[in-house]
């Protein structure tokens, strides 16, 4: 039997590629419950606006629109989720977590909503950057250069917040504020700074995944919430808090995507879920809980 | 006085728990709060704190009122605190606890790691170890220790001879006589009447929430039926 092995390697880069994405919004959705104790749903539609602010950007008929966009997207986004953070979320933190759910969800509503409201309901579709164009081939092989580009931006991403995590003051605070914030405030660092900073990152690394995502997929309101719920079965398989569980987790669930789709067709969820209990009963806290941030 | 506490009464939700608590430390002082078990020590330092503020009564750093001010702002004045269970970041290493403690300033400061190391050459060897490596006696000398990087003129200890074996609570003694001779005052919480007592300027008393006593140590030694109807002796 040959086995067509171009066609699994196809399968297999498609299901890293989307396991990058996810990866970029589930880190920040698993720091941000270690370190605030918040499920944050409105972490999607940070994803969303990052690809509505791209499709905005493609717009200008400009070589170097999705540069421009990929810098400043994810700055307008991080300073949305900020004000947030500073203005809705703080006030609840201490009350009790439904609380936080129930403002969260929200958001992801009235975002929806906005959404609509500036870019209607039409499809919307983002092209692919002009440097990243085309297809590697490589004998019968062959394959998206630009699947490839976000296939090596998601590990870069990941050496990026490991070093901000572990190399940075920042990080080490976020790291202590996950453990004990009463303390840390007892210390003198105003940890509101800290959770709005957590929070911000978080927005920005989704809010990045989005633009990544967007001349893959297609992009419409709602999309948020879709991501939102892989997001949060990669967090609990990868252990909350642990950006390192979120790395695993992303491509545990990408594969499982890519080559389930193939196995049964449109029942690729059900072998997420067949992945997700045997962990939940083995390792309740996940594959990497308690041991990273 | 650096710090006066007057006519706090503190609260968790219902529960009323200090009556009209009211002490002072002088600059430089080293003063103990002795009681029982759920007297209300821990809640009279958490009061100081910010942590669990008063609903009435005044806290005076200096000559400012404090007691509106959050737990970051009143350390920030000058205040380092050593809580009852040392709650050292457990995941963080010994020494990134350390600069965690010297966050806050925003100068140059007196109290350098070099320094720290100096005085506690354990922690030295132990820098590179987690939180969660340590034992009872090493994080309670980093607990102090990570105090101490924020510079601080008071320095709040909870019980910090509970649980270690005599030879370590005799460390940590040295250690508060390292606080003292730096010029730093010291409200100690102990149970352990004579540790404290050895250590201290001046005593309190609290039991059911109230300040029950206070005066010199020798004052105190001389009452034994203080001693008796008060502390666990
Ligand atoms: N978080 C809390 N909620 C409700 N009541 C509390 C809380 N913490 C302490 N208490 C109560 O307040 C009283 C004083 O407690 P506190 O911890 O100040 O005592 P303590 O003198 O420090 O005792 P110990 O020597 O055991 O540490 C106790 O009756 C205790 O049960
Ligand atoms: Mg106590």
């Amino acid at each position: 039997m040959e086995l067509d092995v171009s066609f699994w390697l196809t399968q297999f880069l498609n299901g890293l590629a989307n396991a990058m994405v996810l990866f970029l919004i589930a880190s920040g959705l698993t720091i941000l419950l270690g370190v605030l104790g918040v499920l944050n749903l409105a972490h999607g539609s940070f994803y969303m606006l990052g690809a509505f602010l791209i499709f905005s950007s493609s717009i200008i008929k400009n070589p170097s629109w999705f540069w421009v966009g990929l810098l400043l997207a994810p700055l307008v986004v991080a300073g949305f989720g900020t004000i947030i953070e500073a203005f809705c979320l703080r006030p609840l933190y201490g009350r009790e977590r439904l609380y936080t759910l129930l403002l969260t969800y929200g958001f992801t509503l009235i975002l929806d909503d906005l959404v609509l409201l500036i870019w209607g309901r039409d499809y919307k579709s983002v092209p692919i950057p002009a440097l990243f164009e085309g297809r590697l081939t490589i004998g019968d092989f062959s394959y998206p250069v630009y699947f490839l580009f976000i296939i090596a931006v998601g590990p870069l991403l990941g050496v990026f917040l490991w070093f901000i995590l572990n190399r940075t003051n920042f990080g080490k605070l976020i790291r202590a504020a996950a453990t004990d914030s009463e303390m840390l405030d007892a210390l003198g660092v105003n940890v509101n700074r800290v959770f709005t900073g957590v929070f911000a990152l978080g927005a920005w690394l989704a809010s990045l995944g989005g633009i990544l995502a967007a001349p893959m997929r297609s992009v419409e309101p709602g999309m948020g919430v879709e991501i939102i719920i892989e997001s949060f079965i990669v967090v609990i398989i990868g252990g909350m808090g642990s950006y390192l569980g979120a790395f695993v987790g992303a491509v545990l669930i990408g594969m499982l995507k890519a080559f389930g789709i193939e196995i049964l067709e449109n029942f690729a969820m059900i072998f997420i879920y067949a992945l997700v209990l045997p962990i939940l009963i083995l390792r309740p806290r996940g594959l990497f809980g308690e041991t990273t941030i | 006085m650096i710090l006066s506490v007057e006519k706090i009464n503190t609260f968790y939700g219902d529960s009323h728990i200090l009556f009209d608590v009211d002490l002072t430390i002088a600059e430089g002082e080293v003063v103990s709060l002795l009681g029982r078990n759920g007297a209300g020590k821990t809640t009279t330092l958490r009061s100081i704190m910010g942590l669990t503020p008063p609903r009435a009564g005044r806290v005076r750093w200096l000559d400012e009122e404090v007691q509106r001010l959050k737990p970051h702002e009143i350390a920030r004045k000058g205040v380092g605190f050593v809580p009852e269970d040392r709650r050292i970041f457990s995941r963080l290493s010994v020494e990134e606890n350390l600069e965690i403690g010297a966050f806050k300033l925003e100068g140059p400061s007196a109290w350098t790691l070099e320094r720290i190391y100096g005085l506690f050459p354990k922690l030295e060897q132990l820098k590179a170890h987690k939180g969660n490596e340590l034992s009872g006696g090493e994080q309670q000398m980093l607990a102090i220790a990570r105090a101490l990087m924020g510079a601080p003129r008071l320095v709040l200890l909870d019980e910090p001879s509970e649980g270690l074996a005599p030879a370590i609570v005799k460390d940590v003694g040295e250690m508060i006589g390292t606080l003292r001779d730096e010029g730093i005052a010291v409200l100690l919480v102990e149970q352990n009447t004579r540790f404290a007592c050895r250590l201290s300027d001046r005593v309190y008393i609290i039991d059911n929430g109230r300040v029950r006593f206070g005066g010199t140590v020798a004052e105190l030694e001389a009452d034994e039926e203080l001693k008796s109807r008060y502390l666990a002796v």
